[in-house]
């Protein structure tokens, strides 16, 4: 019902008041020398080192892929619970142009990463000849201007509108965020999907899965749905973002939650045909995580990604309550951590599980940066987008 | 305890419960809000489409619905293992695509599907069970302007007499201040 409560005063714009400038730059300090202690650890062993790197970059990258997600799947639906939570979406998604940059070493290292960017490789693997087609560098690279050209362009495009808005209240722009949002999908699935193929899939050229994209899209969803659960629970702990209720708590919890068993039912799906099929060139790399010590991270994350989620968030009480649905969310993210290390770590440590120090070095240095970038981004626009024609929606929300 | 009154034909009739009309869906909110301030347990807000928000404004608890759900949910994973076990593995076992007997991967997709589908029959009967479901006629419906109106543009809140805190003169004097019209009493039979 939204005629039954006739006087309605809404919330004034928040801006973050807050000195987190030091804060920042520890962060930024801490993340730099961080790196320095991953780049002396390439120096040592690069191939490790740059497979822990890629490790980091993903966990975030899809972090940040997953945060665009419900930017654009927010206009696209024309929602009204997301509108005060969507503008920490818009800046998760705007950190992408760090990873942009952060591409840059895996790029100049590809050869000790992907196999087939070995010019020696293609002359002796029919395999790779017949695959050629894809797997070639010039494609290589014009999908990776594709893919970050594409996140940042328009996850930048999302919050510049979103932030005019604030400043001049006209609906136009929501119209034309609304009118970019299907095509944005389109972007976003073939980006999300080509990136996990180009990056991860093809560790191992030989392997390919066709729910490998959707895989990793339905972890990136969730766990940026995390992120932004423990971002709003911090802001509100500082007194920011107090129009939200447990209704909205609610909302997010129960996608957290869909996402989590969609997550199981991909990931599963991929095994079971795998695993039934029993075709060499697919076990491949299932074999190489269910032998040796790898097993018992493959049960782990089959007990900590998907059972031990879904039976917490089972019960209605638990996704009313920032504070119990942020203890998931923290969960979930480190359970993302453990996915994403699952599907690198075993491609150079075939003996069984182990970490190496840097694989905390390049975690420690990219969350480093990012937390000083993503301060600053916080900083630079009101925390909610205050002047959305959908805020009066949003706030009187029930479910 | 049964109240009575006389029907057109001056005949003393058994009373089941006291109905009363609003003209919009805010107004019957907004006095549904007001019936469940005065404590009334027995009663019921009908409108032809779901009213939003309207169980909090009724004070209706959280449904028991979900429980039942996880005990169906709970039944069907058990069946489905024991129907899947059972037979592949002690009563006739066979080898299968060189896979051991007790293979996990493929019994998932049944426990997946018997869990989904005994879920649903629970979470179905068991809101038909709390709802006292089905049945083929209801009190209710000896009132003409209800049938009429009911699934079409009516909005009404009926109050049983069965309710303790139902008095045959403040009732109908509470529905009339909240702006109700068409105050009438419903006859059991």
């Amino acid at each position: 019902m939204s005629d039954h409560s006739h006087t309605f005063t809404p919330p004034s714009p928040e801006r973050l008041t807050h000195d987190l400038d030091l804060v920042s730059k520890i962060s930024l300090v801490v993340g730099v020398i961080a790196l320095i202690l991953s780049a002396v650890g390439g120096y040592c062993d690069r191939v490790q080192a740059l497979h822990s790197y890629l490790f980091a970059f993903l966990y975030f990258y899809t972090i940040m892929a997953g945060a665009f997600f419900w930017t654009i799947l927010h206009h696209a639906v024309d929602a009204n619970w997301s509108v005060i939570v969507r503008r920490q979406f818009e800046n998760i998604a705007n950190l992408m142009g760090v990873m942009a940059i952060g591409f840059i070493p895996l790029f100049i290292f590809r050869e000790d990463i992907w196999k087939w960017t070995q010019p020696s490789e293609l002359a002796h693997s029919v395999l790779l000849q017949e695959k050629h087609g894809y797997l070639n560098m010039p494609f290589f690279i014009v999908r990776l201007i594709f893919y970050f050209g594409f996140f940042t362009g328009a996850a930048y495009f999302y919050r510049k509108l979103s932030t005019a808005q604030d400043s001049d209240g006209s609906i136009v722009h929501s119209w034309r965020l609304r009118w970019w949002s299907p095509l944005s999908i389109i972007g976003f699935g073939l980006a999300i999907t080509f990136s996990a193929l180009d990056w991860l899939m093809a560790l191992d050229y030989h392997w390919y899965s066709t729910m490998w994209g959707v895989y990793i899209f339905a972890g990136s969803a969730q766990s940026s749905m995390a992120t932004c659960i423990l971002i709003v629970f911090l802001l509100r702990k500082a007194g920011y973002l107090k129009p939200l209720s447990g209704e909205h708590a609610h909302i997010m919890g129960k996608l957290l939650f869909a996402f989590t068993v969609f997550w199981a039912y991909i990931a599963f799906s991929q095994y079971m045909l795998i695993w039934y099929a029993n075709i060499p060139e697919e076990t491949v790399f299932f074999i190489k995580r269910n032998n040796g010590s790898w097993t018992y991270l493959s049960v782990f994350l089959v007990a900590g990604h998907f059972i031990f989620p879904f039976l917490y968030l089972l019960t209605q009480a638990v996704k009313k309550s920032w504070a119990s649905l942020s203890v998931i969310a923290v969960w979930i993210l480190f359970m993302h951590g453990v996915d994403h290390f699952w599907i690198i770590a075993p491609v150079v440590r075939p003996d069984g599980f182990s970490m190496r120090w840097t694989d905390f070095t390049s975690f420690i240095g990219l969350a480093g940066i990012l937390v000083y970038v993503f301060i600053r981004i916080l900083g630079s626009a009101g925390l909610f987008p205050a002047r959305d024609p959908r805020l009066n929606d949003c706030i009187k929300l029930t479910n | 305890m049964s109240i009575l009154a006389k029907n057109n034909e001056g005949q003393s009739v058994e009373i089941y419960a006291i109905g009363a009309e609003f003209s919009s869906a805010a107004a019957v909110f907004e006095a549904a809000q007001k019936v469940r301030d005065q404590g009334f347990k027995w009663w019921d807000v009908y409108s032809s489409y779901p009213i939003h928000g309207m169980d909090a404004a009724m004070g209706l608890g959280k449904s028991w619905v979900s429980a039942i759900s996880l005990a169906g949910a709970a039944t069907g994973l058990t069946t489905a293992v024991l129907l899947q076990t059972i037979p592949s593995v002690f009563i006739y076992p066979m080898i299968v695509q060189g896979k051991p007997y007790f293979s996990l991967p493929a019994f998932f997709p049944i426990m997946f599907e018997l869990t989904v589908l005994f879920t649903a029959f629970a979470t179905v009967f068991g809101m038909f069970t709390i709802n006292l479901l089905p049945r083929l006629h209801h009190p209710i419906f000896n009132w003409e302007r209800f049938c009429d109106k009911a699934t079409d543009d009516g909005f009404f809140i009926v109050i049983e007499v069965a309710d303790p805190r139902y008095s045959e003169t403040d009732t109908p004097k509470l529905l009339e201040s909240l702006g109700a019209s068409n105050i009438t009493l419903i006859p059991r039979d």
